[in-house]
């Protein structure tokens, strides 16, 4: 066996060459390559957007931002000082230590001795509240005004004072009538009481 | 014209492509992938003009002869279908090699015991032919021997050209045609014994 001729067909080898000859009619015939097959696309389906996460991330916020503001508004708000005057912080004194070395205080002269009474500007400290909400504007009184009636507001007055009057009168009787029947109460039962005894 | 000299004409041929080199070969064949991929029908008929004949031997030494072409047919459209799956390029051979391998086991796996039964009555009524004989005894060898031998034998392929289509080392095409020649000898042998 020529082992050229089997790799490559260079020299010769009958057998070999035979064995081409016989095999020949199995050999490939040229055929027209397959009909390819229709290209499929690929249909790439877009998401839907999915309105109900979407309104539920809304609500979650808009619910988020609400809580945040009243959460705000309920926070207690330490060291708020109201009042224009009141805010300068006074600083606290050191305290007064007896000391037998130290030279002798000054005379703290009463006001009542000066010759000349002294100006005293009165601080009004607003103590900080303790929650915002606490604090509650006081809504100075209305003072008396001067009243001036008309004629029919004055009769008008009368006949109200008078109705008054009659009102508390016929109280008192049946106040009296209450008292009495009471009293007729006690003494009936006392004398049931008595009876008994 | 005499058979030495189209022998010659086809060594020269063969010549000239081995002298091309590895790189450029592989160059190509990842051009004609990409080709096809793309699109390009050119390409694949390009395809299956370089490879038909090898996935024909391959298949025919499995299958019986009536079912060859189809099968081979199967073998480009899978190849075709699937041609995104190839990761490299450049084994394109050895792909289109192991689809043909596959498409013949999977013909066997659907196929009826009524097409079994028409084969074996076909190889008995043309037993008598030489062709069918070694055809017979070619078959009954290893599957490493027989391919090898029906690509070089049936489809006239060099060595060479069955290593470069294959992706099998040129080492292992010239051990396994070596070694299956001489086992075809020896059946052959004991059959022309008979």
């Amino acid at each position: 066996m020529n082992e050229e001729y089997l790799w490559n067909k260079t020299g010769d080898d009958a057998e070999i060459e035979g064995l081409e000859k016989a095999l020949k009619a199995f050999s490939y015939k040229q055929t027209a390559p397959p009909e390819l097959p229709a290209k499929t696309l690929v249909l790439v389906e877009k998401p839907r957007e999915n309105f109900f996460k979407r309104g539920f991330a809304l609500a979650f916020a808009a619910a988020f931002v609400i809580v945040l503001s009243v959460g705000w508004f309920l926070i207690p708000k330490r060291n708020v000082v109201v009042g224009g005057d009141s805010a300068n912080v006074i600083k606290p004194q050191p305290a007064l230590v007896y000391q037998a070395d130290a030279p002798p205080a000054p005379m703290i002269q009463s006001p009542a001795q000066n010759d000349t009474p002294a100006i005293v500007t009165v601080r009004h400290i607003v103590r900080p509240t303790a929650k915002r909400t606490n604090i509650v504007a006081i809504k100075p009184k209305a003072k008396d005004l001067p009243v001036t009636l008309t004629a029919e507001e004055k009769y008008a007055y009368g006949q109200l004072m008078l109705a008054l009057s009659i009102t508390e009168s016929k109280l008192k009787i049946v106040r009296d009538a209450v008292a009495g029947n009471e009293e007729m109460k006690t003494s009936v039962e006392k004398g049931k009481n008595l009876y008994q005894k | 014209m005499p058979d030495d000299e189209m022998t010659g004409d086809m060594f020269l041929f063969v010549r000239t492509e081995t002298k091309a080199g590895p790189a450029e070969t592989a160059r190509a064949k990842a051009g004609l992938v990409e080709r096809i991929s793309a699109g390009d029908e050119d390409a694949f008929g390009e395809l299956y003009d370089r490879y038909a004949p090898m996935a024909h031997g391959i298949v025919l030494s499995r299958v019986p002869r009536d079912e060859v072409d189809d099968i081979v047919q199967e073998v480009f459209i899978s190849a075709y279908k699937n041609l995104g799956n190839l990761r490299d390029k450049n084994a394109i051979g050895a792909w289109l090699a192991m689809i043909a391998r596959n498409k013949a086991t999977e013909y066997y796996r659907r196929a009826k015991p009524a097409d079994e039964l028409s084969e074996d009555l076909t190889q008995k009524n043309d037993a008598r032919t030489e062709a069918n004989e070694i055809m017979a005894a070619i078959r009954t060898l290893p599957n490493t021997f027989k391919e090898t031998l029906m690509l070089r034998l049936v489809e006239g392929m060099t060595g060479q050209e069955i290593a470069e289509q294959t992706g099998l080392a040129p080492d292992s095409v010239r051990v396994n045609l070596h070694r299956g020649m001489k086992m075809l000898r020896e059946k052959l042998g004991i059959e022309v014994k008979r």
